[in-house]
């Protein structure tokens, strides 16, 4: 039979807030937080291409002339078929471009060496790239160790295994 | 779907298809992509087959065709179910 000890209770959650009115009513609480400026990961850009069909004026987007998909393969959009109107880079993280900081709300009786999980990251941090869509962390453990978190990076490194 | 448990491939019925084991440790970042559906592994000089664009059959038809084939298989893709 289980005992009860044997289960693990589920990580704290970390709180991830974007206004003054939200960080100051946990600050008022006596919650531990951290602010941090919102970072944004060079590896999260998608470079994409607008090209439209020249005989049906079609217009795609597609990350090159040379795209894979499982359903159809390899495909080749060809210069003569199909003309560049643009090309572009894309966020893969979308947020409101007026959100430059935010600050981590922590349970005010955290202990030292408690994991917690955050599930909205304030740091963009690039997973890897699956057809073609950059993936970003949606959530990340972190470690309390006494006056600030740690990022538990390297429980993101197994998404791709190879053997 | 296939099922990854305990690093042992399965199919959803339970046959079990082959053992994830990479004794190089290799990351899927050091290997040379050589198409869309394979890359090169430095490591053993290799070639490993790239599960993103492959159905559930090819899969299960590369093992069959050879058991110690080596995959690179992502935990986003939809035709795996990783179990721990």
């Amino acid at each position: 039979m289980t005992h009860i000890d044997d289960v693990q209770t589920p990580m704290r959650a970390v709180k991830t807030v974007y206004n003054l009115t939200k960080l100051n009513r946990a600050i008022k609480s006596g919650a531990k937080y951290e602010v941090h400026l919102v970072k944004n990961s060079p590896k999260l850009f998608e470079k994409q291409m607008l090209l439209r069909n020249t005989a049906t004026g079609e217009i795609i987007e597609v990350p090159s002339r040379l795209h894979a998909t499982r359903q159809f393969g390899i495909t080749e959009y060809t210069e003569a078929e199909w003309e560049l109107l643009h090309q572009f880079k894309r966020y893969a993280r979308e947020r409101k471009n007026t959100v430059v900081w935010g600050a981590y709300i922590i349970p005010k009786d955290v202990v030292v060496g408690e994991r917690l999980q955050i599930s909205d990251p304030l740091e963009d941090i690039f997973l890897q790239e699956f057809w073609d869509t950059k993936i970003y962390a949606f959530e990340i453990e972190a470690t309390w160790d006494g006056e600030r978190l740690v990022l538990d990076r390297e429980s993101l490194r197994d998404f791709v295994v190879v053997g | 779907m296939l099922v990854v448990r305990d690093s042992k491939i399965f199919t959803e019925d339970g046959q079990y298809l082959k053992t994830i084991h990479c004794p190089k440790k290799m990351a899927a970042t050091a290997l040379e992509r050589l198409d869309h559906k394979t890359l090169h592994c430095q490591g053993c000089k290799d070639v490993v087959i790239d599960t993103d664009y492959l159905t559930e059959a090819e899969v299960i038809a590369h093992i069959a065709a050879n058991a110690d084939v080596c995959l690179k298989i992502s935990r986003f893709n939809p035709d795996f179910r990783f179990e721990k």
